[in-house]
């Protein structure tokens, strides 16, 4: 008897004090941001002003510029996207926001990797990051909701190790409790040396994108679009504009456009896929304009950006907008020359 | 199941739950069904093979012993009728019959302990030969090799050559003599027990301690720092290193291979520390595999610290058979009349380490680097024997004192740099590669200029903080080791609290170094075994 | 007797075989000495010495070899 309840002082001791410093190292990672990601303190001292909300993955956190939205269009953009951002994510902050700002916009970044990606398969790396993004309760129903009891010591792992990394950062007089890396949300990606191959033509139609949707992320999108329609905000889906290479290289892209412009049908939206913009190939250079294959630079982001607020704009004038757009991907390669 | 994974920690955790919850009786019967279980979840396809080594051994232990008892019951009873001669025939055929036995397990289990070993090996030679001749010799063999095959077999020989010798008494119980067999704190890395120390541990009751469970703990902690701060963010240099040599300067090299030598030290006697550790908490000692082997001064003696246990069995299952066999007498004895006492002297010994140590070297691992570094090792240690004569007189003449604290420090540095160099011959990669390095370090000169150029195999600093920090410790704890227990010593010297903090801040540097580092890097290095 | 501690003495004379017990368990002999000291016990006794005899209460003392060296010799 006698040693077991030495045993239990010891270990309880030994949890006790673990804890401790787990709550303070977790306390030091969530106060700062020292984390690219982190954007929980511009966000509130925004709230009450937001106009115009950009929300997708890594597509538009490097594509979307709300500095050359609001030039254009006035009103004030914030750019609430994420790498790695789930959709369950992304209705999470779509839902924050939304409560706190006057929002009669929002801009949803869709593409084909949003309907098919496996929270599963990916891991929890994007919860994680949002997790570093919330606060207080919302970050606590986060965690209780987004996260299966055997990832638990990856989040206990992740919250504690980038506390050690902040208190690092404080014994070196680095530590920041404003984000420093992202301009309104927006990330600029600098151009990387990362090589887009030229040989556009070889490579046409050499690649199929997996089409196993999975019903866990319609689910989010309709939630979505029930959440926007229920704070009054107007929900748009946009495709944002990849390189020409990914646009001639995978065959059924058409797949995923009819999809979604059913479902923007169905729930009484609109759906804009930026890849058929007439004018896209002309004013988007593969090698000027993207980091990579998929995913647009700084320079990119301004024109994109700039012709995304045209269209908004001419949009709210009620101008006709189909002349703007290819009707599909096969009507495209023949506009571009793919196809003789 | 990896060691280094919350799955792990979770069976620990609930094996101590049940050890200690289950009457005593039934304890061992708890160890039996988690070491099964260890090994089904480590390859199910496995199990047969483990299966078989034990239940081959039990049977063949238990029909020689009857045997033996057989015999000296009737020798006893018909004492008076039997005359001398026919005493010792029927000693003789008594003990043929139990030799056959004995070799006819023995050959099984060996036989297919080498085939899984050894397979690729041999038909690589077998493809170099028809090579000569312009045939070919196609590898398509993909069997998988049972888990921890190297060390369960050799530790149930031992039990089976225990009781052919009379030294232990055949276990009746078979479920007994496969936990034995299936330990799993052993089953991946040894330490390699004889069966009357182990048996003795594991059917014996335990009751929860506190003691135990502190000291058993802090070893495990300690074992978990040393294996994944250590051992595994090292393990990341002497990669880069074994693959880049050839573009990196002979200092840079050489300090590549030190690193090899900190980290193969710190991966493999981290994992004793976590197994023994655990025994521990459960009550159970288990044998030790190292006694602070870089402090020792000659190769010989290095290897009485080096993974000793399977040192041990090598000297009792194999070295001194050899050596006082019959025919190795007799070529001592002629060896004497024809050469001289030396000769005579050393020469059965000599025989014995070279069997010896090329079967330790091919235990080892299944290619020519690990052949030529059994070689080595037991050259060193044939010559050293050879020469203890004439090293006395040298020392003698040169007025060195054993004692010297600077002979003492230099013979410690020289076996430190020997058996470093030795150890790194075979890991490279083949023969060739290793050879390769050793050039590297002695022909290729330049002097670095900038740090990294000393350390090009080194990425982030942090880490490296932690590598040294880490490596310090256990320097620092080895230095006191020598003194006594160190877990005693922070009993002593530290106050309770405190020491709860040493334990604490050590898992926050697990943590933060190991975890990252140990993301499928650095695996514990001896478990292909 | 007095033929056994002619052999140790061989082996090692620094050692003072009539109260060391240790021998095999204090790493007095070494792996190299016992196999002398085999070799040399079984031709000077005339006796077969296996593996089985190798265990440490055997050799650990002048008396326990003597002892061991005199059972081997009765059995036959």
């Amino acid at each position: 008897m006698h040693s077991i309840k030495k045993i239990l002082k010891t270990a309880g001791l030994f949890l006790l004090l673990t804890a401790l410093l787990s709550t303070g190292l977790a306390a030091l990672y969530f106060r700062g941001e020292c984390f690219l990601y982190q954007d929980a303190r511009e966000r509130e001292a925004l709230s009450g002003s937001v106009t115009t909300l950009g929300c997708g993955s890594s597509n538009m956190y490097f594509g979307f510029r709300p500095d050359v939205m609001d030039a254009a269009l006035g009103g004030r953009s914030y750019n609430l996207s994420g790498l790695l951002v789930s959709m369950g994510g992304r209705l999470e902050l779509l839902r924050l926001e939304l409560a706190r700002n006057p929002v009669r916009t929002v801009l949803l970044e869709v593409s084909a990797e949003t309907l098919v990606r496996d929270r599963a398969e990916e891991g929890p790396e994007g919860d994680l990051q949002l997790l570093g993004r919330l606060e207080g309760k919302e970050r606590l129903s986060f965690f209780l909701h987004n996260f299966p009891l055997s990832e638990y010591p990856a989040v206990y792992y992740d919250v504690v190790s980038k506390g050690i990394d902040n208190a690092l950062r404080l014994l070196e007089g680095s530590y920041q409790t404003r984000n420093e890396f992202l301009r309104d949300g927006y990330y600029p990606n600098a151009q990387k040396d990362v090589y887009i191959s030229t040989w556009v033509l070889d490579n046409y139609h050499t690649a199929t994108l997996s089409t196993a949707i999975r019903p866990e992320n319609v689910e989010a999108l309709k939630q979505i679009a029930a959440l926007c329609r229920e704070q009054g905000a107007e929900l748009i889906l946009i495709n944002t504009p990849k390189t020409e290479f990914y646009d001639a290289r995978y065959d059924n892209l058409d797949y995923f456009r009819a999809w979604y412009t059913g479902f923007a049908a169905a729930e009484h939206i609109d759906y804009y896929d930026f890849n058929l913009y007439r004018q896209k190939h002309k004013l988007l250079d593969d090698q000027q304009h993207f980091g990579d294959e998929t995913h647009l630079s700084d320079s990119g982001a301004a024109i994109f950006t700039g012709f995304l607020a045209e269209i908004l704009s001419a949009r709210a004038e009620g101008r006709n907008l189909e002349p703007l757009f290819y009707l599909d991907y096969e009507a495209r390669d023949w506009g571009v020359g793919y196809l003789y | 199941m990896s060691i280094l994974s919350v799955s792990f920690l979770l069976f620990i955790l609930g094996l101590c739950l049940v050890y200690f919850l289950v009457p005593k009786r039934f304890q061992w019967w708890v160890l039996l069904a988690f070491s099964l279980g260890f090994y089904a979840l480590g390859g199910l396809l496995s199990l047969p093979w483990l299966l078989l080594t034990a239940l081959s051994a039990w049977a063949t232990a238990r029909y020689i012993q009857d045997r033996a008892d057989a015999e000296k019951a009737f020798l006893a009873a018909h004492k008076a009728e039997l005359s001398k001669e026919e005493r010792s025939a029927r000693k003789a055929k008594g003990k043929k019959t139990r030799r056959r036995a004995l070799t006819l397990c023995i050959l099984l289990n060996v036989g297919v302990l080498c085939v899984f070993k050894y397979v690729h090996f041999l038909l690589a030679q077998a493809n170099a030969l028809a090579g000569l001749f312009g045939g070919e010799v196609r590898d398509s063999v993909r069997w998988i090799v049972p888990l921890g095959v190297s060390f369960y077999t050799f530790q149930t020989l031992g039990y089976l050559c225990d009781v052919y010798w009379g030294k232990a008494k055949a276990e009746r119980n078979p479920l007994k003599l496969l936990l034995f067999t299936s330990f799993f704190p052993q089953i991946t890395q040894g330490p390699i027990s004889a069966w009357n120390d182990l048996s003795a541990q594991l059917f014996a009751p335990h009751s929860l301690d506190y003691d135990s469970f502190s000291l058993g703990a802090q070893r495990l902690i300690w074992g978990f720092f040393k294996k994944m701060v250590a051992a595994n963010i090292l393990s990341g240099y002497v990669s880069d290193v074994f693959a880049n040599y050839g573009s990196y300067s002979g200092l840079a090299t050489f300090l590549g291979a030190l690193c090899y030598a900190a980290q193969i030290y710190a991966d493999f006697s981290g994992y004793m520390d976590i197994m023994c550790g655990l025994c521990q908490i459960l009550g159970i000692r288990l044998t030790e595999n190292f006694e602070r082997p870089y402090f020792s001064k000659s190769v010989a003696e290095y290897w009485r610290r080096w993974h000793m246990s399977l040192g041990v069995w090598f000297k009792n299952y194999v070295y001194y058979p050899i050596a006082v066999s019959k025919w190795n007498q007799r070529l001592g004895k002629w060896a004497k009349k024809r050469l001289g006492k030396a000769f005579g002297n050393y020469l059965p010994a000599t025989l014995a380490l070279v069997v010896t140590w090329l079967a330790t070297g091919l235990w080892h691992g299944a290619s020519w680097g690990y052949i030529a570094w059994g070689g080595v090792n037991g050259l060193f240690i044939i010559f050293s024997m050879w020469m203890e004569g004439p090293y006395a007189k040298w020392k003698k003449a040169l007025r060195i004192r054993e004692s010297a604290w600077l002979w003492r420090a230099f013979q410690v540095g020289r076996t430190f740099l020997l058996v470093t160099f030795i150890k790194v011959l075979p890991e490279v990669g083949s023969l060739r590669d290793g050879l390769g390095l050793w050039k590297r370090i002695f022909t290729e000169h330049s002097l670095p200029h900038s740090l990294s150029e000393l350390l090009p195999f080194v990425g982030d600093r942090r880490p490296l903080l932690a590598v040294l920090f880490s490596v310090g410790l256990m320097f620092l704890v080895s230095l006191l080791q020598r003194k006594g227990s160190v877990r005693a010593l922070l009993r002593r010297r530290v106050p309770y609290l405190l020491r709860i903090c040493v334990f604490v801040f050590l898992f926050f540097l697990i943590l933060y170094f190991g975890v990252p580092a140990s993301g499928g890097l650095g695996d514990f290095i001896y478990a292909q075994y | 007797m007095d033929e056994l501690l002619e052999i140790l003495n061989d082996i090692n004379p620094d050692v003072d075989y009539e109260t060391e017990d240790r021998l095999i368990d204090g790493k007095v002999y070494d792996s190299f000495s016992i196999i002398t000291l085999i070799s040399n016990i079984s031709e000077t006794f005339n006796i077969e010495l296996g593996p089985e005899h190798l265990i440490p209460e055997n050799f650990n003392s002048a008396a326990a070899m003597w002892k061991m060296i005199q059972s081997i010799l009765d059995e036959e």
